[in-house]
């Protein structure tokens, strides 16, 4: 079962109700809001209908909001060689 | 010739304020990439459904009738129909009318530059 | 005139004059570092050269594809240049703390902006995230990360630090009350004990 990864990367400002009401109905409502739907011919007509806002990748399963936070996260880039007896 | 009393379009025209008829390279650049990122999702959606067997009527429509941006010609690319132009097409974005008073600017701007080199060059034969 | 002439002329002979003195250097480069060696020349590189990034960290191949060179090449570069580098005397490097580039060389002493939980004095840390090592004459950069196979960074935990109290007045109109907020952050001091570039493994 794959998904798609559906990012808005533009906003919905002055675009008609119509284009609004396939965002919320995709569940995107700010940008840069990730969303994930499974693949499937619904999914993919609604994507089309907002082609021009979103940025759309196929994953393999989708991530929970926690994951998606940790994935931001810059690496510590260090880690404690010696420590001092505490 | 420098400095901020130099003699730019804006400076020396008075009505340079206008949205310009076309668009800078820059914009054209940015314009590309636009086109591309909608290339970019509906081959990835192509893509997923192909995977899967599914076939989409929408998409097909598109993908017969609709040119990627590399098939595109610039005339498509970076303008757009408008009905009050007489040449058909007009830049996008930017949907300014060319007006006389623009093209007025314009040829004073050329005459500007052309008496500045003028006037350069009796400067140069002067020193030597 | 004359005298004016002289000026340029004296400054000519003595470069290192015409050098801006310390308090006009950028603020933020002396918050956040303090360099043992002060006249450093700027960093010429004949050559540089890259490597690919380590396995784990490709974010967007798409946009950095164009400006890395293929692998092998990386790697024959790698090869050749990187004990040049090596044998030069002094070695600077930019290291990626929580994301943040801290450009060092050995012996600096690091203002981070934040209180390092879990930390104390006497620590050793392991540095091992770099996006540029370089020397007078060479700079490794990394694509976007330098494989931490290549160097041995150690910083070493001095202490904290903290800034002088900080008070915020708070007033809504048309009230009379007015809120005292303070606020007193801590940093974290550390010096690099260690930058030590080691023999490529391939």
């Amino acid at each position: 079962m794959s998904y798609f990864r559906i990012t808005l990367h533009r906003s919905a400002i002055g675009l008609p109700q119509r284009t609004r009401g396939v965002l919320a109905a995709l569940g995107l409502r700010k940008r840069c809001q990730t969303v994930f739907h499974p693949v499937t011919p619904d999914s993919a007509g609604m994507i089309l209908k907002v082609k021009e806002l979103v940025a759309v990748e196929e994953v393999a399963r989708p991530l929970t909001t926690k994951e998606l936070r940790e994935e931001r996260r810059p690496e510590p880039g260090f880690w404690v060689e010696r420590a001092v007896p505490r | 010739m420098f400095g901020a009393f130099r003699a730019t379009n804006a400076l020396s025209g008075g009505l340079l304020w206008k949205t310009p008829w076309r668009l800078s390279r820059f914009q054209k650049a940015r314009h590309r990439e636009r086109l591309r990122a909608v290339d970019a999702v509906v081959a990835t959606v192509d893509q997923a459904l192909a995977k899967k067997g599914e076939t989409l009527k929408a998409l097909d429509v598109w993908k017969e009738t609709m040119p990627t941006e590399a098939e595109m010609l610039p005339k498509d690319k970076y303008t757009m129909f408008d009905r009050k132009e007489k040449r058909t097409t007009e830049m996008d974005e930017s949907l300014t009318t060319i007006e006389p008073t623009g093209l007025l600017e314009r040829l004073e701007c050329i005459e500007l530059e052309l008496h500045s080199k003028m006037v350069s060059i009796k400067i140069g034969e002067s020193l030597s | 005139m004359s005298r004016s002439l002289l000026r340029s002329v004296m400054e000519l002979r003595t470069p290192l004059t015409r050098l801006p003195p310390t308090f006009l250097l950028p603020s933020r480069a002396l918050s956040t570092t303090t360099t043992m060696m002060q006249n450093v020349a700027p960093a010429i590189s004949p050559a540089q050269t890259s490597i690919p990034p380590p396995p784990n960290t490709p974010l967007n191949p798409q946009k950095q594809a164009p400006m890395a060179p293929p692998p092998a090449e990386a790697a024959e570069s790698i090869s050749q240049l990187f004990p040049l580098l090596r044998a030069q005397p002094r070695h600077y490097i930019t290291a990626h703390i929580h994301g943040r580039p801290y450009l060092v060389t050995e012996g600096d002493q690091i203002r981070l902006p934040f209180k390092m939980p879990g930390v104390l004095p006497g620590d050793v840390l392991r540095l091992d995230r770099a996006s540029i090592l370089g020397s007078r004459d060479y700079t490794l950069k990394g694509t976007p990360w330098i494989d931490s196979a290549l160097f041995e960074c150690r910083a070493t935990v001095l202490g904290t630090e903290s800034e002088p109290m900080r008070i915020k007045m708070k007033k809504k109109q048309r009230n009379r009350r007015s809120q005292r907020v303070t606020s007193k952050h801590k940093y974290t001091i550390l010096r690099i004990s260690e930058l030590k570039l080691l023999e490529p493994t391939v």
